[in-house]
């Protein structure tokens, strides 16, 4: 495990608001470009993360697939689960694991967007394993 | 295994075709509401008669508060949504999420809402853009694309995000002087 790989981590943890391309191109766009239905959200979707995650192994040496592979899986599912948790005004969340279901599951409710209080403590519990892993590291 | 050139181009051919096909197949769908998926601002912006009676999302910026009528533009269109039975404290610029019954009148009958301030969108998009370019500079400094093989492949020598933005800031201060 090195800096590296913990980037590798970090860009599966993005690849869930891959969707947010739609701020860029949005969906209507694309869809009077292409003449196709067209929705960027299908990228936080279990489908297109899977394949995003597969497009990302594909294309690294074979050397370094499994671990590259167990990385932005790893990263992309902690995001997916996190945002499942969000406060919606429906009670419902997104479609998780699409397409396998269409089914939004509840939600929790456990915090917003917008709250800056979860960073906050994935920043905190960085420091922590940053400190706590500092003799290992030379 | 794909270990060839040929063998990456092809599978990350096929992939993108198959996350393109997840794309439209995604913008094809309709509501379900027996599975949590109500109808969003997007449906009620294209035809909100068709939601009459019907249990719907909506949310958008408040314009004005007494009568409370909140705003979004939806794919060009403007959705302009009064919203009664809000029993909450609710600020002009502020965002209000709403699930409730649509009615006649583009009136969404509120059962659940709650309002978010600008300022926490403005950090929600600018945080999400900044570790965005974070992991990019990381990717970039860790990682090489080898154009020729079609690979990412792993920097021998890493480089590193913050000396070179130093090095930067230094080249800038020495052409000022």
């Amino acid at each position: 495990m090195n800096p590296q790989y913990i980037t590798v981590g970090m860009a599966g943890a993005m690849v869930p608001d891959l969707a947010k391309v739609d701020l860029l191109f949005d969906d209507r766009t694309v869809e009077q470009f292409l003449g196709i239905p067209w929705d960027w959200f299908a990228l936080h979707t279990a489908g297109g993360v899977l394949l995003s995650v597969l497009i990302g192994t594909t294309i690294v040496g074979s050397t370094e697939r499994r671990r590259v592979f167990g990385l932005l899986s790893l990263g992309a599912a902690t995001h997916l689960l996190a945002d499942a948790t969000l406060q919606t005004a429906s009670g419902r969340s997104y479609s998780v694991l699409w397409p396998l279901v269409r089914y939004q599951p509840p939600t929790p409710g456990w915090f917003l967007s917008t709250d800056p209080t979860p960073t906050l403590i994935g920043f905190l519990l960085a420091a922590a394993a940053y400190l706590a892993t500092r003799n290992r590291r030379d | 295994m794909i270990s060839s050139r040929r063998g990456r181009v092809t599978a990350l051919g096929i992939l993108t075709l198959l996350l393109i096909g997840l794309l439209v197949w995604y913008g094809a769908l309709e509501p379900a509401p027996s599975a949590g998926a109500y109808p969003g601002n997007g449906e009620l912006a294209e035809n909100f008669e068709q939601y009459h009676g019907e249990l719907v999302s909506a949310s958008g910026t408040v314009e004005t508060v007494e009568p409370l009528v909140i705003v979004d533009t939806v794919r060009g269109n403007e959705l302009r949504l009064t919203v009664e039975d809000v029993d909450r404290d609710v600020e002009e610029g502020e965002q209000l999420r709403v699930f409730g019954i649509a009615r006649e009148g583009r009136v969404i009958e509120s059962r659940t809402a709650f309002t978010v301030p600008s300022s926490g969108l403005w950090y929600a998009y600018g945080v999400s853009f900044l570790a965005g370019l974070w992991v990019l500079g990381r990717l970039v400094g860790g990682w090489r694309l080898n154009p020729r093989d079609v690979r990412l492949e792993r920097r021998s020598s890493p480089r590193h995000l913050w000396p070179w933005i130093r090095a930067w800031i230094e080249r800038l201060r020495a052409g000022v002087e």
